[in-house]
């Protein structure tokens, strides 16, 4: 009788979320027929079902709030966490620059005296006073 | 009232006051997913945030071949399962450091159900099945999407969701009751 009755119980619950073959369904519907407790189960079971569909967390009004406010703080974390990523090919690439600027004087001034990395050497001692006198 | 795709193209501009009004229109869905997986924890709120956050990042790459409301909840579907499996190796690690054969302490709020409400019950009822069950019947049952749908958003075969969908409905029918003896 109860191994019955559990193989009606799964064919009911099986009928709230699926279809039943047509024999099934007869089967069903027949023990419902016949039987209190089960037609008791399917009603407890309907109840449930409904108090889950219609449950919802207790409203929450400054959510929306708060996730704009994440999303600000996050887009400065990203900004932050860019500049750190960046930073070492930023720097490989001025320090290669460098290198080749000096490489560059190097070879068309033969060494790598201060003068001839700024390039005063080319300046005429008149032309610096008249650059200094003119504010420059 | 505009419509989501508009929304989502205004957002991908720039446009914040689009992207609140979606936040606006689907956070309850969300919220709810969330918090059936989790419970009314202070993480539910974060987990909740995050969906929206990370929904944001990937605002380019949302093609719209599911609905937006589906699109969110399997994300919070799956942050939630992380954040239940955090929660488990933070609990393991707590007791591996005591040492100590303690039963852990939950609290238990079902002491009182004549205080509760119906949405307390629901929510405490859902918190003591298994997060596998859990996340099936909050899907199926709270958020109203089908076995197939819910199959497929947790990469379950269907059979294995029906069938688990029948214990937990059995499972929770138990729980509801022993709080309604008490």
């Amino acid at each position: 009788m109860d191994r019955e009755y559990e193989k009606m119980l799964e064919l009911l619950l099986r009928s709230l979320d699926e279809t039943l073959s047509p024999g099934e369904l007869e089967q069903l519907t027949e023990a419902l027929r016949q039987s209190d407790r089960l037609r008791q189960e399917k009603a407890t079971l309907l109840k449930m079902r409904q108090q889950l569909a219609e449950w919802q967390p207790a409203e929450d009004t400054g959510f929306s709030a708060r996730v704009m406010q994440q999303l600000g703080k996050q887009a400065e974390e990203d900004l932050s966490a860019v500049i750190v990523r960046l930073f070492p090919r930023v720097a490989a690439a001025c320090v290669v620059v460098l290198f080749l600027a000096l490489g560059g004087i190097y070879y068309t001034e033969g060494n790598l005296m201060v003068e001839n990395i700024i390039g005063v050497n080319e300046m005429l001692m008149e032309d610096a006073i008249i650059l200094v006198d003119n504010g420059y | 009232m505009r419509t989501d795709t508009e929304l989502i193209a205004l957002a991908s501009n720039g446009d914040e006051n689009a992207f609140r009004f979606l936040v606006e229109r689907y956070q309850q869905q969300v919220r709810a997913t969330v918090v059936g997986m989790l419970g009314e924890v202070p993480e539910a709120d974060d987990v909740s945030q995050s969906v929206f956050i990370r929904f944001y990042k990937s605002l380019d790459k949302f093609r719209g071949e599911s609905g937006l409301g589906t699109y969110l909840t399997r994300i919070a579907i799956n942050l939630s399962l992380n954040e239940l499996k955090r929660r488990q190796r933070r609990f393991q690690r707590f007791f591996s450091i005591q040492k100590e054969d303690r039963v852990m302490e939950i609290p238990d709020h079902s002491e009182s159900p004549e205080r509760m409400e119906t949405r307390d019950l629901i929510g405490q009822a859902l918190q003591r099945l298994e997060p596998d069950f859990r996340a099936i019947v909050v899907l199926r049952l709270v958020e109203g999407y089908s076995v197939k749908e819910t199959a497929k958003m947790l990469e379950l075969p269907m059979g294995t969701v029906a069938s688990r969908l029948a214990r937990a409905q059995r499972k929770l029918k138990e729980i509801l009751n022993n709080f309604s003896e008490k």
